[in-house]
């Protein structure tokens, strides 16, 4: 104790106030606490508030010209990373810890800017449905933005070598996490894109914390996504993790091995895709077939049906009927002049008849006429016939002198001799 | 003519023949000229459309067979 040096208050004060500002740490340091007291409106613009921890407390004051610059408007209980130096104020002695610049401690501070950042690229339509481009069915080259070291990329080689070896995987490596990273992963998306044969883009990292992931909040990584001319998947975190490049990517994977199967599909689900496309074109094929059969089949039955035979046929049948009704028509008119030839030929014949008739009457009136006189006749009334030798013996003197005679009657012959001359019985007599 | 006409277009005309042999309106000579065409028309677009059948199947069976290995070649 140096007794012999005896200061002023406004000495010590004084002093005390060098010594501050010349040390090392407090003309620059940053503390964490808990913002209390704050009184935010102060005349003069400038904020006063209380800055504690569980210990210690101390009284801060932050200039109007730091405040208004400030994103970070203190309230009463939140967490602070405070950045400032430590005075004295020479007249009352008190001291104060100025405050040149506040940032938020803690989670809090986080999902704030989270939901910020989504409300700001969702207002600009970067989420938009309508935005997402298709992943291809089978991309030549897929570009993984990843860390080196990690399961991410193994994963993804693992998953898509299993599903089709013939598809390359190509790493970009970048951080994945710190100051730097965002910008790097976000140049790594546009190097990927550019890279020739590229066709998709998965972007991600493994598990861990907010603040682990924070990089794909950024809205560096954001816009790099959605500029990206090719598909992007996003697969960063767990699957409970939803962070902006979620959002913004064309296609969410749950994990690495999701992003694999999304952006590679399987020989086999290729094959069965395939399969399918060539069935649908076949039964295509074959109902077009079919539909024009039908068709060249129906045209042919009509075609058929009209053919000229058919005309010929009924010109034929025509022509027979014709000759048919010719033939009847001759024949009735034969028909008829024959009747009348039977007609007429029938009175002739009746008419003949008729006189035959009447000449036999004739005849046999004549008949009986001469049957009458006729010697038979005659002899049947008595008389007999003379015969000799030489015919009728129509004189007694001739029959006189004959040996024999033949006598006629009606009922046979006699034959006489006659009696000779001197006969005694014979009387002769002449007429 | 009829060469370049797709097989829809010569069916259409193969219809027209009908339609005109089935309004009767027809003398018969040309009636009968007219059922011939039709008649060698149609028989044309069968064989073609046997043809076509063939191919088909001989397409389908190709890619079917090339399936295992090359599943996107000549694939349009």
């Amino acid at each position: 104790m140096n007794e012999d040096l005896i200061l002023s208050v406004a000495q010590l004060n004084a002093y005390t106030q060098r010594m501050l500002k010349q040390d090392m740490l407090l003309k620059s340091v940053t503390v964490r606490g808990e913002v209390s007291q704050f009184k935010p409106y102060s005349s003069s613009g400038h904020w006063y508030f209380t800055l504690k921890d569980e210990n210690a407390r101390i009284e801060c004051c932050m200039w109007r010209a730091n405040a208004i610059r400030s994103r970070v408007r203190p309230a009463e209980g939140m967490k602070v990373l405070m950045t400032g130096y430590m005075d004295l104020w020479p007249v009352s002695g008190k001291l104060q810890f100025i405050v040149t610049g506040i940032r938020e401690d803690g989670k809090g501070d986080l999902y704030a800017r989270f939901e910020q950042m989504k409300a700001m690229l969702y207002a600009e339509g970067l989420f938009d449905v309508s935005r997402k481009q298709l992943l291809p069915i089978l991309p030549r080259k897929v570009a993984v933005v990843t860390s080196e070291d990690g399961a991410v990329y193994h994963d993804i080689r693992k998953v898509s070598f299993h599903r089709n070896p013939g598809v390359p995987i190509v790493l970009i490596p970048v951080p994945v996490q710190g100051e730097t990273a965002a910008l790097l992963i976000a140049d790594g998306i546009r190097a990927a894109a550019s890279l020739p044969d590229v066709d998709v883009v998965i972007v991600g990292r493994g598990g861990g914390s907010m603040e682990d992931l924070w990089s794909f909040n950024e809205e560096v990584v954001a816009r790099a996504i959605a500029a990206c001319p090719v598909p992007v998947i996003s697969a960063v975190g767990h699957e409970t993790d939803f962070t902006i490049s979620d959002m913004v990517a064309d296609v969410r994977a749950s994990t690495p091995s999701n992003a694999a199967e999304l952006a590679v599909p399987s020989r086999e689900e290729m094959k069965d895709r395939i399969q399918s496309v060539l069935n649908r074109l076949d039964m295509a094929g074959k109902q077009q077939l079919y539909k024009s059969r039908q068709q060249l089949s129906q045209t042919g039955k009509r075609l058929i049906s009209c053919r000229p035979e058919n005309r010929i046929q009924s010109v034929r049948e025509k022509e027979r009927l014709l000759n048919q009704r010719l033939d009847q028509a001759l024949d009735r008119i034969l028909q008829s002049g024959r009747t009348a030839c039977e007609n007429t030929s029938s009175r002739i014949e009746r008419e003949m008849e008729d006189q035959l008739g009447q000449t036999r009457k004739n005849l046999e009136n004549l008949a009986v006429s001469l049957r009458n006189l006729s010697p038979m006749r005659v002899l049947q009334r008595g008389y007999a016939m003379v015969t000799g030798p030489e015919g009728v013996v129509s004189s007694a003197a001739a029959a006189r002198k004959m040996t024999e005679l033949n006598l006629c009657f009606s009922d046979g012959n006699v034959v006489v001799r006659p009696a000779n001359e001197g006969d005694k019985n014979g009387r002769e007599s002449d007429f | 003519m009829e060469e370049n006409l797709t097989f829809e277009e010569r069916l259409e005309a193969a219809n027209s023949i009908v339609a005109m042999l089935e309004s009767g309106k027809l003398p018969l000579e040309e009636a009968v000229r007219k059922y011939e065409q039709g008649l060698r028309l149609l028989k044309e677009l069968e064989k073609e459309l046997n043809e076509t059948e063939q191919r088909l199947t001989v397409l389908r069976e190709d890619m079917n067979g090339n399936l295992s290995e090359q599943p996107m070649e000549g694939f349009e």
